[in-house]
C-alpha cells in the first residue's frame, strides 16, 4: 500500500516541478495551482514578518504567552494585525470545507491516476504527499533567507507551518467527505459558523471592555497555535528535531488518510478540466451584466474599447485593485514607522526590510508575469483577428501601450506610496510619474518580447486549455530568456523609481525640480506613446503569427 | 496517373486572378513547409485546396491573409501585394482559421459588430447581413452568450459570419466545417454557391471533407510536401480520371497510393 502511494507522490511531485516552466498564468475563473502557491507565500510571509518583528524585539521569551493572551499589550499594532490574520484564515478554513460539496481536482499531468487501480487513499495520500514535498522544494528559498541572518530556526518553521498547513488540508476534507457521506454536512456547516459567530461575540466583549482592538483566540489560535509551537520546538530541539517534526508531521498526514480514507470514494476526485468547466459555468452565470454592445462609433473606439475596457486590466479592475492596494500600503508604511521609530535600529539590523523584500521580490513576477500572461492570453490571443481585419495597426497599437502603463504606473505609484508614508513625505509619489518614461520604455519591450515569445510558443489553442491538455512544456531556454528581459526591463524601470524616490528623499530634487521633472516625464511619456506606436505597429504587421 | 498528367501543376496565366500566389516559399527552421507554390483564383470562383496533414495548407493560406511572411513570392490580392500594399490588400479578403481564437468576453454578436467595426462599417450597413448570418448559421441561441463559452463549433460558425459580414471579394477559409452539424454543413454549402454566383465572391477553401470538397469546389488543387501537384475544374479532374471516377480516386492516385490498398491497410 506505501509502496503505491510512494509511487503517486513521485508523479505529483514531479508533474508539478514541470508547472514551474510554463509560460503564462492563465486567471479567472481558472486559478491555477501555482497562483494559489503564490497567494499561500503571501499570507505566510506576512505572519512571519509580524512573528519576525516581534521575535527581534527581544520577546521571544514572551512570544506564546502574548500570543496565546487574552490581554495584549496596549498598542501592539503588529500583534492585533497577526491575530486578523489568523482569523481569517480560520475562518476560511472552517468555511471553506464545510459550506459546499469539495472535490480534488487532479490536474491533467496525473490525470491518468484515476484510472490506475489505486484505493481512494493510496491516491490522495500520494497527492498530499507529492504537493507537499513540491512545496518544500519551492520554499527553499525562505530556508536560506533565513539561515542567511542566521536564524535558521525561523526558516525550519516556516516548513513545520506548512507540514501543519498540509496536514490540516486532508484532515478537513476527509472530515467534510465524512460529513457529507453521513448527512451530516449542514450540522456541521451550522457548527462551524456557530463556532465562528461565538469567537466574533467573544472579540467584541472584549474589546469592548479593554477600549482595544482584541481578536478572541477562538478564532486565532487554529492557525497560530501549531504556529506558536512550532516556533518553540524550534529553538528547543534544533536541527535534528525539526526534521523529526517534519517527519511527524508527514507520518499523522498519512495516518490520518489511512484512517479515516474508508469513506473516501472515487467520486471525491475530479480533472481540473471539469472543475474548471464548473467554475467557468458559475462565473459565467455571473457574467455580461452589462447590455450586448452592437454599436461602434468608429473602428478606433472599437479597438479602444475593446483593448482597455473588456480585458482583465480593465481601467475599473485596476483602479478597484489600486486603491486598496495604495491605501494598505500606505497603512503599512505609516505602521512600520511608527514601530521603527521605537525599535528601528534593532530591526535594521535584524533584516526586517529583507523580508520586506522578499515580499516585493514575490509581487515584481506576479505583476510583469501578469502582463506577459495578460499579453499572450487575452490581447494577442486574438491577433489574427485584428491583423486580418484592422486595417491601421495604430488603433489597436496605442490603446495597449496605454492600457500596460497604467497599470505598471498604479503598481509603481502604489508602492511610492507606502515609501512617501514610510518617510513621511508626499513629494516621492510624484516620483512614478517622473520615471514615467522608463515605464513607457518598459512596456513598449514587454509587448515585442511577449510577441516574440508568443510566436516561439506556437499554441493554438485557447490559454484554458491548460487545464484539459496539461502543463508539460518542454524546457526552453530562448523561452525563459525572452521572460528574463521582461523582468530585466521591469527591474531597471523599478530601480529608475527607486532611485529617483531616493532623490527626492535625500532634498536633492526640490519640490520645484520635481514638479517641473514630472511635467516634462509626463510630456516624453506622451510622445514616447506617440512616437513608439508607429514601430510597434509595423513589428506587429511583420512579425509571423503562429496561432 | 498518366491521364492526369495534363492537370499536374504548371505556371498559371495569373493575369484576371482576384488572388494571385505566386511561387511561395515559407521554412521553418530546416522544414521547408511549402515550396515555391502558386495559385490563382478568380472572381466568383470556389477553389479547395486539399492534401494530407503536414502538406502546407495552412501555411499556405496564414501567408496569403498576411499572418506569414513568405521567405519568397508574392500574394496579390485584387492588384494589390498583401505585403507592399497591405490595407488595400486586406480590405478585400477575410478569414476563417482552423482554430478560432477569437476574444472571449465578447458575445458573438458584438464580434460581428466588432469586426465590422475594424473595416469601418456602421451599424446600418452590417446589420441585415449580420442578422442573416446568424440566421443560417443558426446561431441564435448563441449570440448573447460570451464567446468563451461556446463549443469549438460555435467559435467556427462565430468566424465564418464575421467572414461573411465584411464584404470580401474572397474569403479565405481553414478547414471550416470542422465540428460543425450536419445541418448548418448544408445551409454553408449552398451559401457558397450562392455567394460566389450571386455576389461574385469568390473563396480559398482548406479541407479534407470530401462532401463540401465535391459539393462546391469549382476548382481543386492537390498539395504535398509544399507543392502543387495537381491542380484543375472539378470537372476536368474527375473526367480525367476516368469515367464513374470519385474525387477520392483521384486524390489517392496523385498521392501515389490505391484506394483498395488503403482500405485494406486501415
Amino acid at each position: 500500500m506505501l509502496r503505491k502511494t510512494l509511487w503517486v507522490a513521485r508523479v505529483v511531485f514531479v508533474n508539478q516541478l514541470k508547472s514551474l516552466w510554463r509560460a503564462h498564468e492563465p486567471r479567472k475563473p481558472h486559478r491555477s495551482p501555482s497562483f494559489l502557491l503564490l497567494v499561500a507565500q503571501c499570507a505566510i510571509a506576512l505572519l512571519l514578518v509580524i512573528n519576525f518583528t516581534l521575535a527581534v524585539r527581544g520577546r521571544l521569551g514572551n512570544l506564546a504567552e502574548n500570543w496565546l493572551s487574552l490581554r495584549p499589550p496596549e498598542g501592539e499594532l503588529l500583534s492585533l494585525a497577526g491575530d486578523i490574520l489568523s482569523a481569517l484564515l480560520t475562518t476560511y478554513l472552517l468555511t471553506h470545507y464545510f459550506k459546499q460539496e469539495r472535490l480534488v481536482a487532479v490536474t491533467p499531468d496525473f490525470e491518468f491516476l484515476l484510472y490506475q487501480p489505486l484505493q481512494p487513499k493510496e491516491l490522495y495520500a500520494g497527492i498530499v504527499i507529492g504537493l507537499y514535498a513540491y512545496f518544500m522544494v519551492t520554499f527553499l528559498p525562505w530556508w536560506f533567507i533565513a539561515l542567511v541572518y542566521t536564524v535558521p530556526w525561523l526558516g525550519f518553521t516556516v516548513f513545520y507551518f506548512f507540514a501543519y498547513m498540509m496536514l490540516a488540508d486532508p484532515a478537513l476534507f476527509t472530515a467534510s467527505s465524512i460529513a457529507r457521506r453521513s448527512g451530516h454536512s449542514s450540522t456541521v456547516l451550522s457548527l462551524a459558523i456557530a463556532y465562528i459567530a461565538t469567537g466574533i461575540v467573544h472579540s467584541a466583549v472584549t474589546t469592548i471592555l479593554d477600549g482595544w482592538p482584541r481578536i478572541s483566540p477562538l478564532l486565532t489560535y487554529p492557525v497560530k497555535g501549531p504556529y506558536i509551537l512550532a516556533l518553540a520546538l524550534c529553538e528547543s530541539v534544533g536541527y535534528a528535531g525539526i526534521l523529526i517534526l517534519m517527519a511527524s508531521a508527514v507520518s499523522t498526514a498519512l495516518l490520518v488518510i489511512y484512517t479515516v480514507g474508508g469513506s473516501l470514494n472515487i467520486s471525491d476526485f475530479t480533472t481540473s478540466g471539469e472543475a474548471y468547466e464548473v467554475r467557468l459555468r458559475q462565473a459565467l452565470s455571473k457574467s455580461l451584466k452589462r447590455g450586448v454592445l452592437t454599436d461602434w462609433p468608429s473602428t478606433a473606439t472599437a479597438v479602444r474599447k475593446v483593448v482597455l475596457e473588456f480585458t482583465v486590466y480593465n481601467p475599473r479592475a485596476v483602479l478597484r485593485r489600486y486603491l486598496p492596494l495604495l491605501l494598505s500600503l500606505i497603512t503599512v508604511g505609516y505602521v512600520l514607522r511608527y514601530v521603527l521609530s521605537s525599535y528601528g535600529p534593532r530591526l535594521l539590523s535584524a533584516g526586517i526590510f529583507d523580508y520586506m523584500a522578499v515580499l516585493a521580490y514575490l509581487l515584481a513576477p506576479t505583476v510583469l508575469g501578469g502582463f506577459v500572461g495578460e499579453l499572450l492570453s487575452n490581447d494577442l490571443k486574438y491577433l489574427w483577428v485584428i491583423k486580418v481585419y484592422l486595417i491601421d495597426l495604430d488603433h489597436f497599437v496605442k490603446p495597449l501601450l496605454i492600457k500596460f502603463v497604467i497599470v505598471y504606473f498604479a503598481v509603481s505609484s502604489a508602492i511610492t506610496g507606502f515609501l512617501a508614508s514610510y518617510k513621511l513625505n508626499p513629494l516621492i509619489m510624484l516620483a512614478p510619474i517622473v520615471a514615467s518614461p522608463a515605464i513607457v520604455l518598459s512596456v513598449f519591450t514587454t509587448i515585442c518580447l511577449s510577441l516574440v515569445l508568443a510566436k516561439r510558443a506556437r499554441y493554438r489553442g485557447p490559454s484554458e486549455d491548460i487545464y484539459r491538455q496539461g502543463i508539460t512544456p518542454a524546457l526552453d531556454p530562448v523561452k525563459q530568456l525572452l521572460l528574463a528581459l521582461v523582468m530585466g526591463s521591469g527591474l531597471i524601470t523599478a530601480a529608475v523609481t527607486a532611485l529617483i524616490a531616493e532623490l527626492v528623499d535625500l532634498g536633492i530634487l526640490t519640490y520645484w525640480t520635481t514638479s517641473v521633472a514630472a511635467s516634462v516625464s509626463v510630456g516624453t511619456s506622451c510622445f514616447l506613446i506617440k512616437f513608439l506606436s508607429k514601430p510597434l505597429a509595423v513589428f506587429l504587421a511583420k512579425t509571423d503569427l503562429h496561432f | 496517373m498518366s491521364e492526369l498528367e495534363p492537370l499536374l501543376s504548371k505556371n498559371i496565366d495569373a493575369k484576371y486572378g482576384i488572388l494571385i500566389a505566386k511561387d511561395l516559399v515559407k521554412r521553418f527552421g530546416d522544414v521547408v513547409a511549402v515550396d515555391g507554390l502558386s495559385i490563382d483564383v478568380s472572381q466568383g470562383e470556389v477553389y479547395c485546396l486539399v492534401g494530407p496533414n503536414g502538406a502546407g495548407k495552412t501555411t499556405t493560406l496564414r501567408m496569403i491573409v498576411g499572418l506569414l511572411r513568405p521567405d519568397r513570392g508574392s500574394v496579390v490580392i485584387d492588384g494589390y501585394d498583401v505585403w507592399t500594399n497591405r490595407c488595400e490588400a486586406l480590405m478585400r479578403v477575410s478569414y476563417v482559421p482552423d482554430y478560432p481564437n477569437l476574444p472571449g468576453y465578447l458575445t458573438p454578436l458584438e464580434f460581428l459588430y466588432y469586426v465590422a467595426a475594424l473595416r469601418g462599417f456602421k451599424k446600418f450597413e452590417v446589420e441585415e447581413s449580420i442578422r442573416y448570418y446568424v440566421d443560417v448559421l443558426n446561431m441564435s441561441d448563441e449570440t448573447k452568450k460570451p464567446i468563451r463559452a461556446l463549443s469549438r463549433g460555435g467559435l467556427q460558425k462565430t468566424a465564418i459570419a464575421a467572414s461573411l459580414v465584411v464584404k470580401p471579394k474572397i474569403v479565405v477559409m481553414d478547414e471550416p466545417l470542422t465540428n460543425i452539424e450536419i445541418d448548418t454543413q448544408v445551409t454553408f454549402k449552398r451559401e457558397v454557391l450562392r455567394l460566389a454566383k450571386e455576389s461574385s465572391i469568390s473563396f480559398l477553401i482548406s479541407s479534407h471533407m470530401l462532401p463540401l470538397i465535391e459539393g462546391v469546389c469549382s476548382r481543386v488543387g492537390i498539395i504535398n510536401k509544399g507543392k502543387l501537384i495537381l491542380e484543375g475544374t472539378m470537372d476536368s479532374v474527375l473526367r480525367a480520371a476516368g469515367e464513374g471516377a470519385k474525387f477520392e480516386d483521384v486524390y489517392m492516385k496523385v498521392l501515389g497510393k490505391s484506394v483498395e490498398e488503403d482500405t485494406m491497410g486501415s
